[in-house]
C-alpha cells in the first residue's frame, strides 16, 4: 500500500515467544528463525495492507484469515471493520503493536 | 421361563421329514473317492503307524502318557476349594454437552485473534461444517457429548473393561528419500503413545502435585496392526513416494488419488498419516463421528515418534498423542476461543484457561483468574513443547472412554477383524446383527434374524431353510452379510450352504461335502472368503478341510485326517490369520490341543498337545487378541474349569486348571466381547442360566461365584457378542421353545432373570453327541435334566 508509513514494508510475523501482557512482537517474515510451534503464526504485511491472521481450529486444522489493515495517522491502523493496533516500535528486525 | 406364556399358533408343515437333504443323492459316505488316504470312516484308522502321533489315546503310537490319574482336575494355583453343593450356583448381583468437538470459537483479543468477521479464506472446520448439513453427524456428535458428560460425572460408566488395544496403520508419504521414516521411528512412535495413553511416560513425574491426582490411565493401547482389510498379514505400515512436496490440511495425503494413500476402513483401524506438512502445521486430526475415508490423524514426519528425522522441540512424539486425543474426542484445553476465558474443552475437572500455552511455561502459568494453580499447561492437549505435557485428566479418560463406546465401539475389538469366533448356531455379522438357526421338529433348519430394528420374519416365526439334519446348525460369518452354515445329513455327510445376499445353492438346498461325520461340525473363519472345517469321523478322529476362497481343499467331499480319538466334538480358535488352535477331549478325558502356524501342523499332523484334566464336557476356547487363549471345560465334580495360554505358556500350568466353581449341566459357552473380557454361561443343576465374568483384573462375581440369570433352560446357552459390551442369550425353554436375553451394557433384558419368548419348538440348539460316543462318556451332556421333550408331542415348528 503506497499510503502505508515509511519503515513499515514488508511482512511482519508474530513472535508471540516474545509476547509481553500489553505488547505483541513480530520479526520479519523472511529473515528470522522462528522456532517450531503447534501454534500457528499470523503475519502483518505492511505492503499489501493485509493481516493475514492464523488459529487453529479445534482440530488442529489451520484456519486463515485475510483482513485488511486501513492508516490512520500516529502509527495506528484500522484491522478489518472495528479494531485499532498501534506500532509502539518498529526497528529494522522488531516490530512491536499494541492492540488498541 | 419367566417371561411370556403366549404362544402363537403351531403347525406348520413343510413336508420334508422322510426326505434327504434338499432331495439331493445322499453320498455313500466316503466322499471323494479319488482321496482314498484321507477318507474319513472305512479308510485306514487314523493315526495307525502315524511316527509323529504322540498324544492321543486310543491310536497304536503315542507319546508319553500325561494323563492325569483319577479324581478330579487339577485346581491348578488359583483354586481356592470353594466347591459348591449341588443344587445351585452362587448368585450376586452384575457389579455393576453440547454438540460438536470444536468447544466454542470466538474471537480474541489482540490482532492475530479476531476473524468473526472478516473472514475470508477461512476453512470451516470440517466437523461444524457437518454439525450444519449431516443431521447424521450431529445425532452422533450429541449421543458422544450426553454419553461422556454422564461417564464424567459417574452417572454412567464406561462399558469398555480394562484396556482397549487399537490397531493402527501408518501411512508413509514421502517426497524426498529422508522424509521415507523407518520402521524404527515408527515403532518409537507407538512406544510414546502407549506410555502417554497408559500413564507410564516417565516424565509423568514432572506433573505439578496440585494436578497429580487428576492424571489418569486412558486405558487404551496401540499396536501396529497385523491383518489388512483384505485379512492378510501385514506390518501396519505402507509407504507411497509422493510429487507433493508439503501437504496441506485439505485430506489430500488421504488419497491415493491426490497422492496420498487411501484410509483403511475406520471402523476397525487408527489411521495416521506421516508426511511432509506445509505452512508450520506439526498435524491435525479428524473428530470421531466425521467421514470414514479421511478418518485419522496427520503428522508431520519431524514431528513423528523420537527418533530418525524427529526434531526437538518436537522428538518426543507427543504430536500423536495430541491428534490421537483429538480422533478421541478431547478438545483443546483452553476451550478453543482465542485468548478468553468462555471457551470450555467440555471436561469438568480441567482448570479454565485462556489462550494455548506454547514452549515450556513455568508452573504455576495462571490465566483467566485460575490461580494458585493456574493453566493446566502440561496436559497433552494444550500447545507447549512436547517436554512440557505429560498428563491426561480423568475427565479427559471419561470422554475418551465415552467415544470408544459410542462413536468408535468396533475399533479395538479383536473379533471385529482377526479374531472371529467359532461355529454357532447364533452369528452375527455385523453390529446390531443376530442370525440364529435351530433344527425343528422335522430336523429341517429353521431361521430368524435381527436385523438392527426387528426380528425377522416375526419374534416368533422362523424361516424354514430345508434339509433333514443330524447335526446342530453351524454358522460363521466371515464378513459383514455372509454367511457359511454347515449341517451333517441322515446320510451322515456333511452339507453347506451359504448366505452372500442370497442363499446359495437355493433357500433351501445344501452342497454336499461327503465324509461320514459324528456329532456337530465346527468351523472357523480367520480371515475374509476363508474356511477351515473340522469334523469327526466314524473312527472318532479328527478330520479337517478348507475353503480357500476359490475351491476346497484336499476337494470338495475329501478330508485331512488329523489323527487322534476323541469322545467330544473338538473346538477351534483361529486368533489371528492364518492361525488355527483346535482343541479335543481324548479317551483319557484329558484335554488335548493342536495347532496350525501358518506352515505346519503342530506338533504333527496327526499328534496333540496334552493339556491334561478328566473333562466331563467339549471345551469351549474363546481368543480375545493375538496369541491369547481361553479354555473352558467342565471337571467330574461338575465345576467350570479354565485353563489360558498368555502368548508364551500355558497356565496356570501346561496340564493345570483354574476351578472356578459350580455344578453346571452341559458345555459350556465364552465369548469375548473386547480384550481381555471374558463372559461364561453355564447350565446349573436347576436349569437356569448361570453367568461370570472376567473383566481384565478378577472375575465376577468372584472366582468360584455365578450370577443367576434365570429360567429353566434345555438347552446349552448359545451367546454371541455383536459389539463391546453387548451379549445375546439363546436358550430353548421346557416347551422347546427358543427363548433370548441380552446385556445391553448397563442392564439385562428383559430383566435379570427373564426371557423373551421367540417362539418355535426347537429339537436341536445344543451340542449333538452321535450315539457311537455315549458309551464312552463319562458324563452324558444330554443327561435326564437336559432334555426337553418330556414325552411331549413335538410339534412343527412355528413358521
Amino acid at each position: 500500500m503506497a499510503n502505508m508509513e515509511q519503515g513499515l514494508g514488508g511482512s511482519w510475523t508474530h513472535s508471540f515467544e516474545e509476547d509481553t501482557t500489553d505488547e505483541q512482537v513480530f520479526r520479519p517474515t523472511g529473515a528470522f528463525s522462528f522456532p517450531p510451534s503447534r501454534r500457528p503464526r499470523s503475519t502483518l504485511d505492511f505492503s499489501t495492507g493485509q493481516m493475514v491472521t492464523a488459529v487453529a481450529g479445534p482440530d488442529d486444522k489451520l484456519h486463515r484469515s485475510v483482513v485488511p489493515m486501513t492508516p490512520l495517522g500516529m502509527q495506528r491502523y484500522r484491522v478489518g471493520e472495528g479494531r485499532e493496533i498501534e506500532v509502539v516500535q518498529a526497528g529494522s528486525d522488531i516490530l512491536k503493536i499494541r492492540a488498541g | 421361563m419367566k417371561t411370556k406364556k403366549s404362544r402363537a399358533a403351531f403347525g406348520m408343515d413343510n413336508g420334508a421329514a422322510d426326505e434327504q437333504m434338499d432331495g439331493k443323492a445322499v453320498a455313500n459316505g466316503n466322499g471323494d473317492s479319488t482321496h482314498s488316504s484321507l477318507q474319513m470312516a472305512g479308510a485306514t484308522p487314523a493315526g495307525e503307524g502315524d511316527p509323529n502321533d504322540r498324544g492321543m489315546p486310543g491310536v497304536s503310537v503315542r507319546g508319553q502318557q500325561q494323563d492325569m490319574p483319577d479324581g478330579s482336575m487339577d485346581d491348578g494355583k488359583h483354586a481356592q476349594g470353594q466347591a459348591m453343593p449341588d443344587g445351585g450356583m452362587g448368585g450376586g448381583g452384575i457389579g455393576g454437552g453440547s454438540i460438536g468437538g470444536g468447544g466454542n470459537s470466538r474471537g480474541a483479543d489482540g490482532p492475530d485473534g479476531d476473524s468473526r468477521q472478516q473472514r475470508t479464506c477461512g476453512t470451516m472446520g470440517v466437523h461444524r461444517r457437518l454439525l450444519s448439513t449431516d443431521p447424521a453427524y450431529a445425532k452422533t456428535r450429541a449421543r458422544i457429548e450426553n454419553t461422556a458428560r454422564l461417564y464424567e460425572t459417574g452417572e454412567a460408566s464406561p462399558r469398555r473393561a480394562g484396556v482397549t488395544r487399537i490397531p493402527v496403520v501408518v501411512h508413509v508419504v514421502w517426497n524426498t528419500a529422508a522424509q521415507n521414516v523407518s520402521d524404527a521411528q515408527i515403532a518409537s512412535q507407538i512406544d510414546v503413545l502407549n506410555r502417554d495413553f497408559r500413564r507410564t511416560n516417565p516424565d509423568f513425574s514432572t506433573t505439578p502435585a496440585p494436578f497429580l491426582p487428576l492424571a489418569t490411565d486412558a486405558r487404551v493401547e496401540f499396536f501396529l496392526a497385523t491383518t489388512d482389510p483384505a485379512g492378510a498379514p501385514t506390518n501396519g505400515i505402507e509407504r507411497r513416494q509422493t510429487s507433493v512436496t508439503g501437504f496441506n490440511d485439505n485430506d489430500d495425503v488421504k488419497s491415493h488419488a491426490s497422492g496420498g494413500l487411501d484410509a483403511w476402513p475406520a471402523a476397525y483401524y487408527l489411521n495416521m498419516w506421516v508426511c511432509p506438512l506445509s505452512g508450520g502445521l506439526l498435524g491435525y486430526a479428524q473428530f470421531p463421528g466425521g467421514p470414514a475415508a479421511t478418518d485419522g490423524v496427520v503428522i508431520l514426519q519431524s514431528a513423528f515418534g523420537t527418533s530418525g528425522t524427529a526434531a526437538a522441540p518436537f522428538n518426543l512424539g507427543r504430536t500423536a498423542t495430541h491428534e490421537v486425543g483429538h480422533w478421541l474426542n478431547l478438545n483443546h484445553i483452553w476451550g478453543d476461543d482465542g485468548n478468553g476465558c468462555a471457551g470450555t474443552d467440555n471436561v469438568g475437572d480441567t482448570p479454565n484457561q485462556g489462550g494455548p500455552n506454547t514452549g515450556t511455561p513455568t508452573f504455576p502459568h495462571e490465566s483467566c483468574s485460575n490461580g494458585p494453580n493456574g493453566d493446566m499447561f502440561m496436559n497433552y492437549m494444550d500447545y507447549v513443547d512436547d517436554r512440557a505435557m505429560v498428563m491426561f485428566t480423568a475427565g479427559q479418560v471419561a470422554r475418551m472412554q465415552a467415544c470408544l463406546d459410542v462413536a468408535r465401539s468396533t475399533i479395538g475389538i479383536a473379533a471385529a477383524i482377526a479374531i472371529r469366533p467359532s461355529s454357532s448356531p447364533v452369528v452375527a455379522w455385523g453390529p446390531n446383527r443376530l442370525d440364529t438357526f435351530v433344527l425343528g421338529t422335522d430336523r429341517a433348519v429353521y431361521h430368524k434374524w435381527w436385523n438392527g430394528s426387528a426380528w425377522g420374519p416375526s419374534v416368533t416365526s422362523y424361516e424354514n431353510m430345508g434339509g433333514v439334519c443330524t447335526s446342530t446348525p453351524q454358522a460363521v460369518a466371515w464378513g459383514p452379510n455372509r454367511l457359511d452354515l454347515f449341517v451333517t445329513g441322515t446320510d451322515s455327510a456333511l452339507y453347506h450352504k451359504w448366505f452372500n445376499g442370497a442363499w446359495g445353492p437355493s433357500l433351501t438346498g445344501y452342497e454336499n461335502m461327503g465324509g461320514v461325520c459324528v456329532g456337530d461340525p465346527r468351523i472357523v473363519s480367520w480371515g475374509p472368503n476363508r474356511l477351515d472345517v473340522f469334523v469327526l469321523g466314524a473312527n472318532r478322529a479328527l478330520f479337517h478341510k478348507w475353503w480357500n476362497g476359490s475351491a476346497w481343499g484336499p476337494s470338495l467331499t475329501g478330508y485331512e485326517n488329523m489323527g487322534g480319538v476323541c469322545v467330544e466334538q473338538p473346538e477351534i480358535a483361529a486368533w489371528g490369520p492364518n492361525r488355527l488352535d483346535v482343541f479335543v477331549i481324548g479317551t483319557d478325558r484329558a484335554l488335548y490341543h493342536k495347532w496350525w502356524n501358518g506352515n505346519a501342523w503342530g506338533p504333527s499332523v496327526t499328534g496333540y498337545e496334552n493339556l491334561g484334566g478328566v473333562c466331563t464336557s467339549a471345551p469351549r476356547v474363546v481368543a480375545w487378541g493375538p496369541n491369547r487363549l481361553d479354555v473352558f471345560v467342565t471337571g467330574t465334580d461338575g465345576a467350570l474349569y479354565h485353563k489360558w495360554w498368555n502368548g508364551q505358556s500355558w497356565g496356570p500350568s501346561v496340564t493345570g486348571f483354574e476351578r472356578l466353581g459350580g455344578v453346571c449341566i452341559g458345555q459350556p459357552e465364552v465369548v469375548a466381547w473386547g480384550p481381555n473380557r471374558l463372559d461364561v454361561f453355564v447350565i446349573g443343576t436347576n436349569g437356569a442360566l448361570f453367568h461370570k465374568w472376567w473383566d481384565g483384573n478378577s472375575w465376577g462375581p468372584s472366582v468360584t461365584g455365578f450370577e443367576s440369570l434365570g429360567g429353566t433352560c434345555t438347552s446349552q446357552p448359545r451367546v454371541v457378542a455383536w459389539g463391546p459390551n453387548r451379549l445375546d442369550v439363546f436358550v430353548t425353554g421346557t416347551d422347546s421353545a427358543l427363548y433370548h436375553k441380552w446385556w445391553n451394557g448397563n442392564a439385562w433384558g428383559p430383566s435379570v432373570t427373564g426371557f423373551e419368548f421367540m417362539g418355535g419348538v426347537i429339537s436341536a440348539l445344543r451340542e449333538e453327541t452321535a450315539p457311537e460316543a455315549k458309551p464312552e462318556l463319562a458324563l452324558d451332556i444330554a443327561s435326564p435334566t437336559y432334555l426337553q421333550h418330556d414325552g411331549e408331542q413335538l410339534q412343527g415348528m412355528n413358521h
